[in-house]
C-alpha cells in the first residue's frame, strides 16, 4: 500500500487554480469594461438631467407670463401652446432621465456583483494554496515515515476532509463567477 | 501598445477607453520599403559573387522577396494588434448599450480612425453618448503616433435655444400669431 494513493495528486489543485486564474483574469477586463460603460452613462445622465431642468425652468417661466398676461388672445394662445410644448418637452426628458438612471442602476448592480465575486475567487485561491501547501507537507511526511519504516510502518493517511471542503467552495465560487460572465443580453 | 487610460487624463466630457501608440515603423508599408532597400544592397553585394544573379528580373525578385518575408511579421503583428483593440472597444460599447450585437468591426474602427467621424451609441435606445477616434497631439515632433479611443456625451438636441427665441418673439411682438416649428 503506497500513501501516494490516499493523497489527491497536485494536478488536481493546480487544474483548480488555473480555472480560478482564468475566472478571475476574464472578471477583472469584463469589470473594466462596465467601469468605463458606467462613466460614460454617467456623464449621460448628467447631460439629460440638465436639460430636464431647463425644459423645467422654460415651463415654469412661461407659466408665469401665462398667468399675469394681459394682452390679446393670439399671444395668449401663442403662450399657451408654448407651454404646451414645454410640458411635453419637461416629460420626455423626465421618462428618458429615468430610463438612463435604471440602466446605471442595473450596471452598479452587475459591478458590485463582478467586485464580490472577485473578492471571493481570490478568497479560494488563498485557501487552496494553503491547503495544497497543507497537502504537500502531509504527503513528504507520510513519505518520510514509509521510507523509514517499510510499508508495515506507514500509518494510513486519512482523506484531509479540509481539502475537500476548500475543493467544494473553490469549485462553487468558480461556478458563480463563470455564471456572472455569462450574462450577457438583456441587462 | 494598449495601455489603460489611467495616465492620460481624460478631457471633459469624454471617457477614455483605451489609447495606443503607434511608431511610425510600426507601418508595415513603411517596413516592406525599408527592407527593400536592404534587399537591393545584399542582392547588389551577392552580384559581386554570384555572376548568374546579373540580371534585373532576379534583382527584382530577390528583392520583393527578401522585403516580403521580413514584412510578414510586421503585418501579423499589426493585425492582432487591430484585433485586440476592437475587441477591447466593444467590450465597453456592449456594456453600454447592453447589446452583444452592437460593435465596430476592424475596418469601421480604422474608418473612424481616418475620418474622425463619431458612432453613436443608444443606451436604452437613447441617443447621446458617442465613440470617436482621436489622435492625441503630441509636443515633440519624433513623438510616435498616440491614439485614443473616447466616448463623449452630447447634450440632447432638444430645441432650446429655438424655444427661447419664439418665446420672446411672442412676448414682445403682442400682435403677431401663434408661429408654428
Amino acid at each position: 500500500m503506497n500513501p501516494q494513493d490516499h493523497v489527491p495528486p497536485p494536478d488536481n489543485y493546480a487544474a483548480f487554480l488555473e480555472r480560478l486564474d482564468d475566472a478571475a483574469a476574464s472578471l477583472t477586463t469584463r469589470l473594466r469594461s462596465v467601469d468605463k460603460a458606467l462613466t460614460a452613462v454617467t456623464l449621460l445622465l448628467e447631460k439629460y438631467q440638465s436639460a430636464s431642468l431647463k425644459w423645467e425652468q422654460r415651463r415654469a417661466r412661461v407659466s408665469e407670463e401665462l398667468d399675469r398676461h394681459a394682452g390679446g388672445p393670439e399671444t395668449y394662445a401663442a403662450l399657451g401652446e408654448l407651454h404646451d410644448t414645454a410640458v411635453k418637452m419637461v416629460t420626455l426628458h423626465h421618462s428618458q432621465t429615468l430610463r438612463i438612471a435604471e440602466k446605471l442602476h442595473l450596471m452598479q448592480g452587475q459591478r458590485d456583483a463582478i467586485q464580490q465575486s472577485l473578492g471571493e475567487l481570490g478568497a479560494s485561491r488563498t485557501t487552496l494554496k494553503t491547503s495544497r501547501r497543507l497537502s504537500q507537507d502531509r504527503h513528504n511526511l507520510n513519505r518520510a515515515l514509509y521510507e523509514l519504516a517499510g510499508p508495515r510502518g506507514s500509518a494510513k493517511a486519512a482523506p484531509d476532509p479540509g481539502l475537500i471542503s476548500d475543493l467544494r467552495r473553490a469549485r462553487e465560487a468558480v461556478i458563480l463567477a463563470e455564471a456572472l460572465m455569462e450574462v450577457k443580453g438583456p441587462r | 501598445m494598449m495601455q489603460n487610460p489611467a495616465r492620460q487624463p481624460s478631457p471633459k466630457d469624454a471617457v477614455t477607453v483605451v489609447w495606443w501608440e503607434r511608431k511610425p515603423g510600426d507601418n508595415p508599408v513603411i517596413r516592406f520599403v525599408l527592407f527593400s532597400v536592404l534587399g537591393v544592397m545584399v542582392a547588389l553585394t551577392m552580384m559581386v559573387f554570384l555572376t548568374g544573379l546579373r540580371n534585373f528580373g532576379a534583382l527584382t525578385l530577390f528583392t520583393v522577396t527578401f522585403a516580403g518575408i521580413l514584412t510578414v511579421p510586421a503585418v501579423a503583428a499589426q493585425r492582432s494588434f487591430t484585433r485586440r483593440l476592437t475587441k477591447w472597444i466593444n467590450d465597453t460599447i456592449h456594456e453600454v448599450t447592453g447589446s452583444a450585437h452592437e460593435g465596430l468591426s476592424a475596418k469601421q474602427l480604422r474608418h473612424l480612425a481616418r475620418s474622425g467621424e463619431a458612432f453613436p451609441l443608444l443606451v436604452s435606445g437613447t441617443p447621446g453618448l458617442r465613440l470617436q477616434v482621436q489622435r492625441v497631439l503630441a509636443v515633440e515632433d519624433d513623438a510616435p503616433e498616440r491614439w485614443r479611443a473616447v466616448i463623449t456625451a452630447v447634450s440632447p438636441r432638444n430645441g432650446i435655444a429655438s424655444f427661447d427665441r419664439l418665446l420672446a418673439a411672442t412676448l414682445s411682438g403682442q400682435a403677431q400669431g401663434p408661429t408654428n416649428d
